[in-house]
């Protein structure tokens, strides 16, 4: 019997920029480096059979070519040279997440994918039940995918390929994906599968799996095959490996799609941190009363408690440019040192018990035409059991969530920008959303002119209340003045971290964004505003800037940003001044406007038809002798027992 | 109890003045003074208002529109008790204010104010307790108001209200008081009522670019003071930005409250109106009044005596004393017998129709001078104006029938239904306003000498359109008077007659600099200046030149009339005269020299002036040729010297142009040179100077020729250049029409006077002595010449020219 599959003497080889600049002067100085690349052979020369009914194995640490080789037998990848002959429909799971729509639910999308895979409307609708049973996501069948943790919808993904499947699946490390009772079921169901005859290939680092399930497996080292032969040879030549040469970190792969990441953050802050632009600016150091500077950024820790799908597959290589590319590419995407993407903006979302609007706010992000960026959920210590129960299980690609204590909203940045890897940072207030081309204008701007260290935009408001606000200055007496400046301006993390991050002393929660920016621009720093609306404020009662209305709350935050930029305010007083009288004439005059609509529009109309109420009422009252009083409801009915 | 002035300012609030005062009389502690400043109010409301209450003993002074600042410190300046008030002539004294105020201030010495709760009324009512005064409450646009009752000691420490600023000025003063440490009381109870105005802008209504001046004035002027409280000042400033922000929600959310109430009503008053259409009723009940007809189709004659005819015969009835000698009624006599009876000594019957028998005067009234002049002690006009197109003239002929002393006793319609008898459709022109008829009324009568008084009510106007008769009407159905829903309007005008008429005067001046040094006498002091005008303000009353020439022709020059005007241009008359007549708040007319419009150019006089009186080298005669013959002028001596200079001088002023070139030439080459280089001392007004005079409160230009020549003696050319392009150059420069003039010289005949006429000018002044009497001929008006008189001798020829005698006793002394 001719083999389903046959690949020949495979090779593939990526290009990746080799340097990492993470820092301005890195940038700056690097520009006039010579850029230099590395390039990585991921395969160099595999050639495998596979034949109906039959499961093959094969195994590599990683880095070892295990997920590319599959790519290129799947048809993902082209070979750089080698042959792949498909002699059966295949069905691959790699990816999850490839083709899957987050905006729909669990149903639509194993609608979507089971029709990808071959399946007919008929067959999804047969096989729908079984599979969302199969991945125990039935109580969610209709909660969008965007809302899925990612171990639910690797689960929801795997179902779909097992059913789906008729001759060839491709697994990868399908059984590291969920509980006992899952890896079971996989196992029970591929058991079944290869009964019916069909034809598997099995990824895994796992030897044991390898061991039980695979007739045949290679062992894939450097590109090649170092080792083929029955599951249990191989599996047994992988063990013997590890034991010489430990597991690399996560190397195989730069995690695009990785799903959320869940750290934990000690409740007490870390000690100062070792890197010395944290406190080495003067102005920050110099707090109101000349103590030390008030943000102690933690640092990001050592060893973050992991909790994501192992080893997902790659796809961000096929985004690095190519060595000869005669056009200026788009920027390649950095990899830090272990190969794993960096991501260009870390856009950093604290939220405390806003659970309620957090989705929202995440979407907006993830919906940028910009998408070189990774999410920070700070969860400030929320209390809410909404906004718990959503932390604890709502999963979002690029997005990680890290859990601190509550310590308030300048603590809470201050943990994100001390796990953002971004050069470019947004903070994202949880209830607040980004238009889809924020991030795409501001980095713009911040790429254009190095000179620039924030960009912020006019804003629009939703909810309660709607207006357009349209700020025109960011220079020192404008901010001094009046915070213009958006608390989700992109802003380079070099100068925040130098500022020392956010105040964390403020005696009330509201200004600390304000006290930044004025911090950035007193101490010789530029922004601009582009004048476009691209952020949507949330206004809503009961919300912190409702809560800045109360005139004591401004009042002791106005005197400690006073008192704490005195130098710059002295010096900038009467032009501040002015700026002040010019914006309270606004609204003098505004309000002057809406009560005289008051009291001579709407007032004497009012009374007029009051008057006339009443004296149809008393008409009435001549003929009916009691009609219901004015604003007197009908009382509702009793009805005992 | 020391005793309180109180100043009432006023500009356009006619409306509300006279509660004002009346809120000021009635207070338990009288003021010593009382003083309304007017300022510049140019609306007829305002003006009669002002005129009634001048007529009612108040002493009334009025200034050319400077803002309120320089309205009320003048106020201070001219009065003297050792308290002080200010009212806006607005708002209105609780009667217990001052007796409140002044007790505290005579309790405790250490006071510099004493301030009160107000009470809004008008368009919103509430009561708001001011807190004490701070830089905190000023800073959140809380100060005292402005009615607080000052020590007059304390105003003058803290220099007074800004004249700079035309906004905040309130602030300013309690900036004032406070960096000069003056501390105050408040007075809890709200003894200030404080009219809000749904239809008028408030003071929170500022413009942005206004605001931001006005304060960034503040912060230059107190900037020492205020630095030291530079953060206190951020932190209230954004705190009162916070409010404000608040309050705008507020007000939105009273807003969305309201619409929403508003829609429940229509809601309710539909529900209610689909019950009562249940019971089979209207939700109005229309009764009779459903028809496309009115009831009677005629006034309502058939059904009794028409509503209109019910108030013209009752008002008549008031004036029934006024019905008297020579009269004249239009199309009967029936009014002028039943009101004047025997006191009618001679009756005229007033028809535009020539077949009506009883007329004894055909004529329309639209047509210019139709009636006889001064032929009539009363006239009964009832509703007729509407009739004549053009009403205006009809006013005219009015005014001009009329003897002095003569009454019009009139009415027109107000809501009426359209004519239908005689011309009907085609015959019935007009319906008037409260506002259109005392606008029509002010051009022909003196403020003051009409009463305008508009009668009915929505009840009267619907049963006048019905045709229901007065008699089905009740008593309270006429009482009630509604301004907005009015049936006729009532006026009742008296042409003053010559008895009443005082003399006013024009003061003439040129120069105002150092008065020794000026050998030609055209010079005034800038201190005498100053003190003729502290006398002009003080006891007569000061008025545009244009305001006194309309006085004399509608025959009522008012008490005390003086107005101040300015020959040639000097510069310097700009920079020292203009000052002081600003801050008297008194207008003057200066008329301008184009010569001097476009470079450095002295007036001749003051060039021939020099070279000929100046010390200095020169030789012993002049040879100069004069009148066509040369002479040889002695000029060794000083005396030969001014004896050459008012030879030369007489001779140049009538003399031509080319003359006048010659000489001057001849005299600076005795002088053994070139035509000395003008002095800016003595230089006349660039253009720009000129546009910037005119711009000034109460300062006009008026037209003085073109180089200042003796007008009989030129060719009609010169003359034609001299005055109608003299004229001209000064509209284009001005953007508006120059219409007096000041013969140069005091030069005119008959032709010249015609010139100044045909050229558009409407008056015209000239330097004969004498004061303005009514009826004088504004072509040909006298002027008094003060420059350098003492004060002394000013009063004596102001006496001299009778401007005293009629000056009002209430205007003299007071503020001494």
């Amino acid at each position: 019997m001719p083999p389903v599959l046959l690949a020949r003497d495979l090779h593939k080889t990526f290009v990746i920029p080799s340097v990492r600049r993470t820092t301005v002067r890195e940038h700056l100085f690097g520009l006039f480096a010579r850029r230099s690349f590395e390039r990585l052979r991921v395969l160099a020369g595999v050639s495998l059979e596979l034949h109906a009914g039959e499961t093959l194995g094969i195994m590599g640490r990683n880095g070892s070519g295990k997920s590319t080789l599959l790519k290129v037998l799947a048809g993902i990848y082209e070979p750089d040279a080698g042959t792949v002959e498909r002699r059966a429909p295949i069905t691959p799971i790699l990816e999850l997440g490839v083709g899957w729509n987050p905006e729909l639910d669990a149903i639509d999308n194993v609608y979507l994918i089971g029709s990808v895979m071959g399946m007919s409307i008929a067959e999804i609708r047969a096989a729908l039940d079984p599979i969302l049973a199969f991945a125990e996501v039935e109580r969610f069948a209709n909660l969008k995918l965007q809302h899925y943790s990612s171990g639910m919808a690797a689960r929801l993904a795997y179902s779909v390929a097992f059913h789906a499947v008729r001759e060839v699946l491709i697994l990868d490390e399908v059984f590291a994906v969920g509980d006992a009772g899952f890896r079971l079921r996989c196992e029970e169901r591929y058991r079944q599968l290869a009964a019916e005859g069909c034809a598997v290939v099995l990824v895994s680092h796992d030897s044991d799996v390898i061991a039980r399930h695979c007739q045949r497996a290679i062992l894939l080292e450097g590109g090649v095959v170092a080792c083929a032969g029955a599951g249990e040879e191989v599996a047994a030549a992988y063990a013997a490996l590890l034991g010489a040469a430990p597991e690399p970190e996560e190397t195989d792969a730069p995690d695009e799609l990785a799903a959320t990441e869940v750290f934990n953050v000690a409740s007490e802050p870390a000690p100062p941190p070792a890197e010395p632009a944290l406190s080495a600016n003067p102005e920050a150091a110099a707090a109101p009363d000349g103590a030390p500077a008030p943000a102690v950024i933690p640092e990001r820790p050592a060893a973050p408690d992991f909790e994501r799908p192992a080893e997902p597959p790659a796809e961000a290589f096929s985004a690095a440019p190519r060595i000869d590319a005669a056009a200026p590419a788009p920027r390649p995407r950095a990899v830090d040192a272990t190969g794993e993407s960096i991501p260009r903006i870390s856009v950093i979302v604290p939220c405390f018990d806003l659970g309620a609007f957090l989705p929202d706010t995440i979407d907006s992000v993830l919906a940028q035409t910009y998408d070189d960026f990774e999410v920070l959920v700070v969860d400030d210590g929320s209390t809410d059991p909404a906004t718990v129960e959503l932390l604890a299980h709502a999963r979002w690609p690029h997005t990680s969530i890290v859990r601190a204590p509550h310590r308030g909203v300048s603590a809470a940045r201050n943990v994100g920008i001390a796990h953002a890897r971004g050069d470019y940072l947004c903070f994202l207030d949880a209830d607040d959303l980004l238009e889809p081309n924020f991030l795409e204008r501001t980095v713009a701007a911040l790429d254009a002119d190095p000179t620039l260290t924030f960009v912020s935009t006019w804003l629009r408001t939703f909810g309660a209340e709607e207006w357009l606000w349209q700020p025109e200055r960011c220079d020192l007496e404008a901010l001094l003045a009046e915070d213009t400046v958006l608390t989700a301006s992109l802003v380079r993390r070099d100068a925040v971290t130098a500022l020392g991050g956010f105040d964390e002393k403020m005696p009330e929660q509201g200004y600390e964004d304000w006290d930044l920016w004025l911090g950035l621009v007193a101490a010789g720093h530029r922004g601009t505003i582009l004048r476009e609306p691209l952020f949507r404020y949330r206004r809503r009662e009961g919300s912190v800037s409702q809560e800045l209305e109360k005139p004591a709350v401004t009042r002791q935050l106005t005197e400690y940003l006073v008192a704490k930029h005195r130098r710059h305010y002295q010096r900038h007083l009467r032009g501040v001044l002015l700026i002040l009288d010019g914006q309270i004439a606004d609204v003098l005059r505004d309000n002057d406007a809406r009560e005289r609509e008051l009291t001579s529009a709407l007032r004497p109309r009012l009374d007029a038809m009051r008057a006339e109420v009443e004296r149809r009422r008393s008409k009435l009252a001549q003929i009916a002798p009691t009609p219901p009083a004015l604003g007197e409801a009908p009382q509702p009915e009793v009805v005992d027992g | 109890m020391a005793e309180v002035a109180v100043v009432v300012t006023s500009y356009g609030l006619g409306r509300t003045l006279g509660e004002a005062l009346d809120s000021v009389r009635a207070q338990t502690l009288p003021p010593r003074e009382l003083l309304v400043v007017d300022d510049g109010s140019a609306d007829a409301l305002t003006l009669e208002a002002l005129a009634r209450a001048e007529a009612d003993g108040v002493r009334v002074v009025r200034t050319p529109n400077r803002g309120v600042s320089a309205a009320r410190n003048l106020g201070a300046r001219l009065t003297a008790a050792p308290y002080l008030a200010f009212l806006d002539g607005d708002d209105l004294l609780a009667p217990s204010y001052l007796a409140a105020a002044a007790a505290r201030l005579d309790a405790e010495p250490a006071l510099g104010f004493v301030t009160s709760g107000l009470r809004g009324f008008g368009a919103t009512e509430y009561e708001w307790t001011p807190p004490p005064l701070t830089l905190d409450a000023l800073l959140h646009h809380q100060p005292p108001h402005i009615s607080s009752l000052l020590r007059r000691s304390a105003f003058a420490v803290a220099g007074g209200f800004d004249e700079a600023l035309r906004c905040y000025e309130d602030l300013d003063l309690w900036l004032s008081f406070l960096t000069h440490g003056v501390r105050g009381e408040v007075l809890p109870e709200p003894l200030l009522a404080y009219r809000t105005r749904g239809d008028s802008l408030l003071r929170g209504a500022l413009r942005r670019p206004v605001h931001v001046a006005a304060m960034e004035h503040l912060y230059e002027k107190h900037g020492p003071w205020l630095a030291r409280h530079g953060e206190a000042m951020l932190v209230a400033k954004q705190g009162f930005l916070l409010e404000l922000n608040q309050h705008r929600r507020h007000l939105h959310h009273l807003r969305e409250e309201a619409e929403r109430e508003l829609a429940a009503l229509r809601a309710e008053a539909a529900a209610l109106g689909e019950e009562l259409a249940q019971q089979g009723i209207a939700a109005v009940d229309w009764g009779d009044l459903r028809r496309p007809q009115p009831l009677t189709p005629t006034w309502g004659e058939e059904r009794g005596r028409p509503v209109d005819r019910a108030v013209i015969e009752a008002f008549l009835d008031r004036h029934r004393a006024d019905v008297r000698g020579r009269v004249l009624e239009v199309k009967d006599p029936g009014y002028s017998r039943l009101f004047g009876g025997d006191r009618v000594t001679h009756q005229d019957v007033l028809d535009v129709d020539p077949g009506n028998p009883q007329a004894t005067i055909v004529a329309d009234l639209g047509e210019a001078d139709s009636l006889p002049p001064a032929a009539y002690d009363c006239i009964v006009l009832t509703q007729t104006l509407g009739y004549v197109l053009d009403p205006r003239r009809a006013l005219a002929n009015l005014h001009r029938a009329l003897a002095p002393g003569g009454v019009l006793l009139f009415s027109v319609g107000g809501q009426t239904r359209i004519e239908h008898e005689g011309r009907g459709r085609d015959g019935d022109y007009w319906r008037f306003t409260e506002a259109s008829l005392r606008e029509l009324f002010a051009e022909r009568f003196p403020l003051g000498a009409f009463a305008l008084e508009g009668h009915g009510n929505v009840t009267l106007a619907t049963a006048f359109l019905h045709g229901i008769a007065a008699e089905e009407l009740t008593a309270a159905d006429f009482a009630h008077v509604d301004p907005y829903f009015p049936v006729v309007y009532c006026v009742r005008a008296v042409k003053p007659s010559p008895s009443d008429a005082a003399r006013g005067v024009i003061l003439a001046y040129h120069r105002i600099g150092d008065a020794a040094a000026d050998p030609l006498g055209l010079t005034t002091s800038p201190e005498d200046f100053r003190a003729h005008l502290e006398l002009l303000r003080r006891e007569l009353r000061p008025m545009a030149l244009d305001e006194l020439v309309e006085g004399a022709r509608l025959g009522a020059v008012p008490p005390g009339a003086v107005a101040v005007t300015f020959d040639d241009g000097y510069r310097a008359a700009l920079e020292s005269g203009v000052p002081a007549l600003l801050e008297w708040g008194i207008p003057a007319t200066h008329f301008v020299l184009t010569a001097g419009l476009d470079e450095p150019t002295e007036p001749w006089w003051e060039t021939l002036g020099r070279l000929l009186l100046d010390d200095g080298p020169a030789l012993a005669t002049l040879e100069v040729t004069v009148d066509g013959t040369a002479r040889t002028v002695p000029t060794r001596t000083a005396a030969e010297r001014r004896a050459a200079h008012e030879a030369l001088r007489d001779a140049l002023v009538r003399g031509g142009l080319d003359q006048r070139a010659l000489v001057l030439a001849a005299v600076a080459q005795w002088r053994g040179g070139a035509l000395p280089s003008p002095r800016e001392s003595h230089r006349m007004l660039f253009a720009a100077e000129v546009q910037r005079l005119d711009s000034l409160p109460g300062q006009r230009i008026g037209c003085h020729g073109g180089s200042h020549t003796f007008l009989p003696a030129q060719p009609a050319a010169v003359r034609h250049a001299e005055v109608a392009a003299a004229k001209h150059r000064l509209e284009r420069l001005l953007g508006r029409p120059v219409d007096t003039f000041a013969y140069p010289h005091g030069g005119y005949d008959d032709e010249v006077v015609d010139l100044v006429a045909t050229s558009g000018f409407t008056s015209a002044v000239t330097v004969d002595p004498g004061g303005v009497t009514p009826g004088a001929d504004p072509l040909r008006l006298p002027r008094l010449l003060a420059d350098g008189l003492s004060v002394a001798e000013l009063r004596r020829r102001l006496e001299e020219a009778g401007v005293f005698a009629a000056a009002p006793a209430a205007a003299i002394g007071d503020g001494r």
